[in-house]
């Protein structure tokens, strides 16, 4: 069947024509090249490699230089005071310190300079803006059109403002809040197990999309009274659209079976708040069902929050908050550091430990779900006391189905941190040799881990 | 009565010296696209399917520009997962509509087969409810391709109301429902050649919007048809009469829920230990109260806007009375109230509402209630803290023993980098510390006495009901709130060209005896409201105008940590 | 009552030059302010004195239940029982058991009762401002307590009825249960008090009281604890609005009564009230402004007897089962009560119909609401 890329060949309605009525999708159609990519390579279970996923793990204020960078680099690096919590996983981890979100003339917003500067390769200029789409967006682009989920956002902080995937300021990818909400969103109805049996696609479907496809081709009509803002925001509505088209589409195919693929149980949310227990437990939920929602190909990119911006984490019984205490917290004489504030590093790089223990422990392929990851843990801050954007703290988790060395600490002796973003695209397979803007842009991979 | 008097000669004077038609004729700025918000979304759906229809399903946030919500909707598009949300509503609700129990009482028409197609009655369900979701007369382009997949699905299915399901879902989701375009047509003055004029059914939308925070009814709906809006009578009568409506409510209510930032309450935590009688249910209450409160004043009573940073009257409802310390005789809904006397609560400002939402988790926050007020309320805009400030002078006093919020913050107001930002927030902040983290009354903080005397702008106050008195007689304070109501109306913030009108508005406004909806009036009347420049194109990268205002729990470096300013203050335009 | 307001004003006054008084909470505030008003409190703990110093042994050993009386019949029927249970079939189920005295004491014999000899200190109150004993013999002779001060004649003879119930004694089935105040925060009804300044000051002076019981449950937050200043509906039947009864305050300490009083006790399966006569208070009005402190006084006898035994659940009267959990026979108790009852002799018969009770109890400051029903009596 001839199709053109801009999805406009087929006339949807024509196709629908055909199957509305009521016959059973056959598995004998035509395989769509809208499935294949490309370079048409086919899907996992016919023997082709399995895919490849992306993620970001996002938690806020930082940690404390001195304490948590390794003092060497390469693979013969001491477990510092700050990462002793990831010792169980350090040889599926790489540290890279020294990274920093480079600024000349722009000022270092605080609490999003550091986030957005590395996600999206270059310091935002504006409170409002930011210099191009975050990096797990750029991966989506590409990786993501296949699946069901272009990407899933998550928050354990239960809000969904809590993300920081974003195409631009007006599309910021809202996070799911609640663990249950991520389940049936994902295995709830609209799920097709691809290792089920039987197959019996749902005739509802057909008719959501064509309900779907009455708007998408009144898309000019809008257009026409727009100005060039208007109509980009317009284009990212009808990227949305065909989203969820694409999504509808799949539902009419049998999916290929996937041996690491089963689905869990609902889990029950704890209380939805800013505590640092039942942040840790929304948190294990939610990446318990993320990690199942991988193996079953529902998505190949996600982006977890573990705590926000600023974090408002709190610890039980107290009332200052992760970020306050940063800032009110007086340095310990002794210890040479808040002694409060630094319990939420070590609670983050617990709950980091055990996101990539979560995804290490289903089994794919010859080895796990998380040899097939790529996960970047990040902060917006070094030292959040000062905000300082210097030397940011990255962690990859996975090996990237192959491409990603791990096991080792780098240093980027001050280099900026576009050349992390720019090494997780290439890892991914992106076509892409350099990247970020201005002072930020870089065509230099952090190669040690590029294999 | 004096005083009225000579503000209407002033005026008077001011209209004779031209003064007032710069303002009268100005051009509008760019037009806008903006998404519906939740609250909207909801009355559309209401509008076109009654009461009886449930709305379930999350939806996306919304983005705050300035202050406003209704400034960010001009900014933001649907992410994948705010549209998965917005076709499962619309399907869920179509098929309510649809549904047996409902169909007969909410369709125009029955089919005269359940079970196969009816082009005319589809075409009439279409046409009725599509005229109310998209604020307009359906053209053919929108009705036939629906009317088709509608007759196709129902022969499929041998079902008329799957048919009609379909038809109305995809309503729901087109982007003509979840976005209102003002559209414009060249209509060029001699010294205005880019001068563009709404079409009246594009302006009956973003009138029913402001007024009434929903779409326009078929009266508005029918007279824009007609071309009644174009005409200055014709418009005025639809606004009075959209004024004296009881939807009127809903959109001074929308204004506020707005512009006081009141949909961070779906976020606040609090420390339960500190703080056990709050939860949810008592929030929404607060909420609820200050909202109220206002319609109350300025609706119901048509009350001088001033007066609701003085009146000590306020709606009460049973679970805030432990919060005021009062009883309140109805087991359900809403009583007015007194607080009593020996707490110096007035007006506005002393609203449980604003003290439980800028405050932390487990204490008060005065700089967050001076940046609220000074932000929302007076228009200037506190900078950014500066991200590299060193605290370690600060905190590592350990020796020095704060009991009060007053004390912390004075440690930092000795340092004159930091009081440079700090001398505009935290004096008034400190004027609320008689009311706690959740908005109660105290006279002592860990057994220190509270002072909550200060200096507003040079004006000298005690505690909270003087810092109210003294906002009320504040010019700023209401010529911000004609700047932030215009820029709610029209969805972003004014032009160069609308300032003579704002600052007429500002004249009016005082002389209508701050009646504000008068105000509203004279907004929704003016040429500028009706007016339009052609869609803005990006602006180019050193935009330094905009920036969001740091009231919000992000930035709460400007607690008690005092931080300097390299850029120095910016007004707010 | 116009010479309330200079006074309010002096106190206001004097608060404010004070020193000390500007640190004043905020419910001294609000009581100073409210002070023509009234002065409400809502119960948060109600719970009998449970002696635990002193000799409180029961050297006889302890009452037994119907289950262990009844033990050859009760094997006999005992899985029937159960499955029928089972089967949701509970009046089926307890067809079956032996003759129900809790429903019907005069279904059998007074098989008898274990009373409490003992002679611990007791918290309480001289009701009668005698020191009685058994000795001096007459119709209510009792033996009166000594309190921890070495206050003597301090009435307490339910404790006489009830000391050796294994589930009322120290550590027992009530202590570990009810005593952190299971019914009123389990969503049970509670008590209101009311106070109005008739002379002197908050702290100093006369008043007038009343006890109400509560619409409805109390409200609580999100500790579980009753929260305070909220505003409390009064129970609509007037039944459970005291009369007015006088009171006095010295040094912070409340003493008021006596008054008779019906209070309403409703949980769960529990729907009943207390019928207190010549009911007094000493409590301590502290310093937060909650109350806390005992109730003390004369418990009806037949009340006491259909208190404790009507407890039902749909149709089914479980006043046995309740009998068996704190462990006493219904039928045994209801013929001691007469026994150790101590207080308003009949004039007939001279055999008195009530028995002096201490209670515990706590309350936080409440607004009170008089409900609005047509058979309200009048309040001024």
């Amino acid at each position: 069947m001839k199709y053109n890329k801009s999805g406009s060949g087929i006339n949807r309605r024509t196709f629908l024509r055909g199957t509305l009525g009521g016959v059973a999708v056959s598995i004998g159609l035509p395989f769509l090249d809208v499935f294949l990519n490309t370079n048409g390579n086919a899907l996992a279970a016919t023997g082709a490699p399995l895919p490849k996923r992306f993620g970001t793990w996002f938690f806020g204020c930082g940690m404390n230089p001195l304490r948590w960078e390794p003092k060497s680099v390469g693979t013969d690096w001491e477990l510092t005071p700050e990462l002793l919590p990831i010792e169980p996983m350090r040889e599926h981890m790489n540290i890279l310190s020294g990274f920093s979100v480079l600024m000349q003339g722009e000022a270092n917003q605080v609490h999003r300079t550091g986030v957005f500067g590395a996600l999206c390769g270059g310091a935002p200029k504006t409170a409002e803006t930011v210099v191009g789409p975050t990096l797990d967006v750029l991966i989506s682009d590409t990786i993501g059109t296949r699946t069901r989920f272009r990407s899933l956002e998550m928050a354990a902080t239960a809000n969904p403002r809590h993300s920081n995937s974003l195409r631009d300021v007006s599309s910021v990818n809202p996070a799911e809040p609640s663990a249950l909400g991520l389940y049936t969103r994902i295995f709830g109805p609209g799920f097709a197990d691809p290792n089920a049996a039987q197959f019996t696609p749902d005739p509802n479907v057909l008719l959501r999309k064509s309900a779907l496809s009455i708007v998408a081709e009144d898309r000019q009509r809008l257009e026409r009274q727009l100005g060039s803002s208007d109509r980009a925001r317009l284009d990212q509505y009808f990227t949305a659209l065909r989203q969820l088209e694409q999504q509808l589409e799949l539902q009419l195919q049998q999916p290929p079976p996937l041996a690491a693929c089963r689905v869990p149980d609902a889990p029950t949310d704890l209380t939805h708040d800013t505590e640092i227990d039942n942040v840790m437990g929304n948190h294990a939920l939610m990446a318990k069902t993320l990690a199942l929602a991988l193996a079953c190909d529902q998505t190949r990119v996600f982006n977890m929050q573990f705590s926000d911006r600023a974090s408002s984490l709190r610890m039980a019984g107290s009332t200052d908050t992760h970020h306050t205490l940063t800032h009110e917290e007086p340095r310990d004489a002794t210890l040479g550091y808040q002694p409060k504030a630094t319990e939420f590093v070590l609670k983050s790089m617990e709950a980091w430990t055990q996101f990539v223990q979560t995804l290490n422990a289903v089994p794919e392929g010859d080895g796990t779900l998380l040899d097939n990851c790529l996960v970047l843990a990040h902060s917006e801050t070094s030292e959040a006391n000062t905000h300082s954007v210097t030397g940011l703290p990255f962690m990859t988790a996975g090996k990237a189905g192959g491409r990603l060395r791990t096991g080792l600490h780098i240093s980027g002796v001050g280099e900026s941190a576009s050349r992390v973003g720019l090494t997780m695209q290439q890892a991914m397979g992106l076509n892409v040799g350099q990247w970020g803007a201005d002072q930020n842009e870089t065509d230099r991979p952090i190669s040690e881990i590029l294999v | 009565m004096q005083h009225l008097f000579t503000l209407a000669t002033a005026t008077a004077l001011l209209l004779l010296l031209g003064c007032g038609d710069a303002g009268t004729s100005a051009t509008g700025g760019p037009v806008a696209m903006r998404r519906l918000t939740d609250e909207q979304y909801r009355n559309a759906i209401e509008d076109a399917f009654g009461n009886s229809v449930e709305v379930a399903g999350r939806f996306e946030p919304e983005a705050r520009r300035d202050g406003l919500n209704a400034l960010g909707a001009s900014l933001v598009a649907v992410t994948s997962s705010g549209f998965e949300q917005y076709e499962a509503m619309a399907r869920n609700i179509a098929g309510q509509v649809t549904s047996p129990e409902k169909r007969v009482a909410l369709l125009p028409c029955q089919p005269a087969s359940s079970t196969a197609a009816d082009n005319a009655c589809t075409e009439q369900v279409i046409r009725t409810f599509g005229r109310v979701l998209l604020r307009r007369p359906l053209e053919d382009q929108d009705v036939t391709p629906r009317v088709e997949a509608a007759a196709q699905t129902a022969t499929a299915q041998g079902d008329f109301y799957a048919g009609a399901q379909l038809a109305l879902t995809s309503l729901m989701v087109a982007p003509q429902f979840l976005f209102r375009v003002d559209v414009a047509e060249p209509a060029p003055l001699p010294d205005a050649p880019d001068r563009l004029q709404l079409t009246d059914l594009s302006l009956a939308t973003k009138l029913s919007y402001f007024l009434w925070n929903r779409g326009p009814d078929e009266e508005l709906l029918a007279a824009a048809e007609r071309g009644e809006l174009a005409d200055p009578e014709g418009l005025a009568q639809q606004v009075d009469r959209m004024l004296a409506s009881k939807y009127l409510a809903d959109g001074v209510r929308a204004y506020f829920e707005d512009i006081f930032s009141f949909d961070k309450f779906d976020d606040l935590n609090k420390d339960v230990k500190q703080y056990p009688i709050f939860n949810n249910q008592v929030a929404a209450a607060a909420r609820e109260q200050t909202l109220r409160f206002m319609i109350d004043n300025l609706v119901e009573r048509h009350g001088d806007y001033r007066s609701v940073f003085t009146s000590r009257e306020l709606p009460m409802t049973r679970l805030l009375g432990p919060i005021y310390g009062i009883p309140v005789r109805s087991a359900e809904g809403w009583e007015d109230a007194t607080p009593p006397a020996n707490q110096a609560r007035a007006g506005l400002l002393s609203h449980a509402s604003f003290a439980m939402l800028f405050s932390h988790p487990g204490r008060s926050s005065p700089t967050l209630r001076g940046v609220f007020m000074r932000e929302a309320l007076l228009c200037q805009a506190i900078p950014e803290a500066p991200a590299d400030v060193d605290f370690t002078q600060f905190v590592q006093d350990v020796s020095a023993v704060h009991k009060t919020a007053r004390d912390r913050l004075q440690v930092h107001s000795t340092q004159a980098s930091c009081a440079k930002c700090h001398v505009l927030t935290d004096p008034i902040g400190l004027g609320l510390e008689n009311f706690d983290g959740i908005g109660r009354f105290r006279t002592a903080e860990n057994e220190a006495a509270i002072d909550s005397s200060g200096d507003f702008d040079g004006r000298a106050f005690t505690d909270a009901t003087q810092l109210g008195a003294a906002f009320a007689e504040s010019p700023l304070v209401s010529a911000c709130l004609v700047q932030n109501l215009y820029r709610y109306a029209v969805g972003r913030k004014q032009t160069n060209g609308e300032r003579p009108l704002l600052r007429q508005l500002e004249e009016t406004f005082a002389a209508s005896g701050y009646q504000v909806p008068a105000l509203m009036r004279d907004i929704a009347t003016s040429e500028a409201f009706r007016t339009a420049t052609a869609p803005a194109e990006p602006a180019p990268a050193a935009d330094t105008a905009a920036r969001e205002p740091s009231f919000n729990n992000t930035t709460a470096e400007h607690e008690d940590t005092g931080l300097a300013t390299t850029s120095g203050r910016s007004e707010s335009t | 009552m116009n010479y309330i307001m200079p006074i309010a004003l002096l106190l206001l006054l004097a608060a404010c030059g004070d020193e000390s008084a500007t640190v004043a909470t905020t419910k001294e505030v609000v009581a100073a302010a409210t002070e023509q008003q009234a002065r409400g409190f809502v119960f948060n703990k109600w719970e009998y004195e449970i002696p635990r110093d002193g000799a409180i042994e029961c050297p006889k050993g302890l009452n037994i239940t119907d289950e262990q009386f009844f033990s050859d019949e009760y094997a006999a029927v005992r899985e029937e029982v159960k499955r029928r249970f089972d089967k949701g079939d509970r009046e089926g189920a307890l067809e079956l058991l032996p003759v129900d005295a809790c429903k019907d004491p005069s279904a059998m014999p007074d098989p008898g009762f274990l009373l409490f000899e003992g002679n611990p200190t007791v918290a309480g109150l001289d009701l009668d401002g005698v020191n009685s004993t058994a000795a001096a013999g007459g119709q209510c002779a009792h033996d009166d307590f000594k309190d921890k001060n070495g206050a003597s004649g301090i009435d307490y003879q339910w404790w006489r009825l009830m000391g050796c119930v294994s589930g009322m004694r120290p550590d027992g089935l009530y202590d570990r249960l009810f005593s952190t105040n299971n019914t009123i925060l389990e969503n049970g009804y509670s008590t209101l008090l009311e106070l109005r300044q008739v002379s002197g000051t908050p702290t100093d002076g006369r008043v007038e009281v009343r006890l109400f019981t509560s619409a409805g449950p109390v409200t609580k937050d999100t500790n579980g604890q009753v929260v305070r200043d909220m505003s409390q509906v009064v129970h609509e039947d007037p039944m459970f609005h005291s009369a007015v009864f006088p009171g006095e305050i010295k040094n912070g300490v409340l003493t008021a009564g006596p008054v008779d009083a019906k209070l309403k006790f409703k949980v769960q399966a529990i729907d009943n009230y207390y019928y207190f006569r010549d009911l007094r208070i000493q409590a301590d009005i502290l310093p937060d402004g909650t109350i806390s402190g005992l109730l003390a006084g004369y418990w009806d006898t037949k009340n006491i007897f259909d208190f404790m035994t009507e407890v039902y659940i749909g149709p089914v009267h479980l006043g046995r089962s309740a009998a068996n959990n704190l462990g006493y026979q219904c039928a045994g108790l209801y013929h001691a009560i007469p026994r150790v009852a101590d207080g308003h002799p009949d004039p007939g018969t001279g055999q008195c119909t009530s028995v002096s009770t201490v209670i515990h109890f706590a309350a936080v400051p409440a607004f009170i609401i008089m409900p609005e029903t047509k058979n309200q009596v009048a309040k001024q």
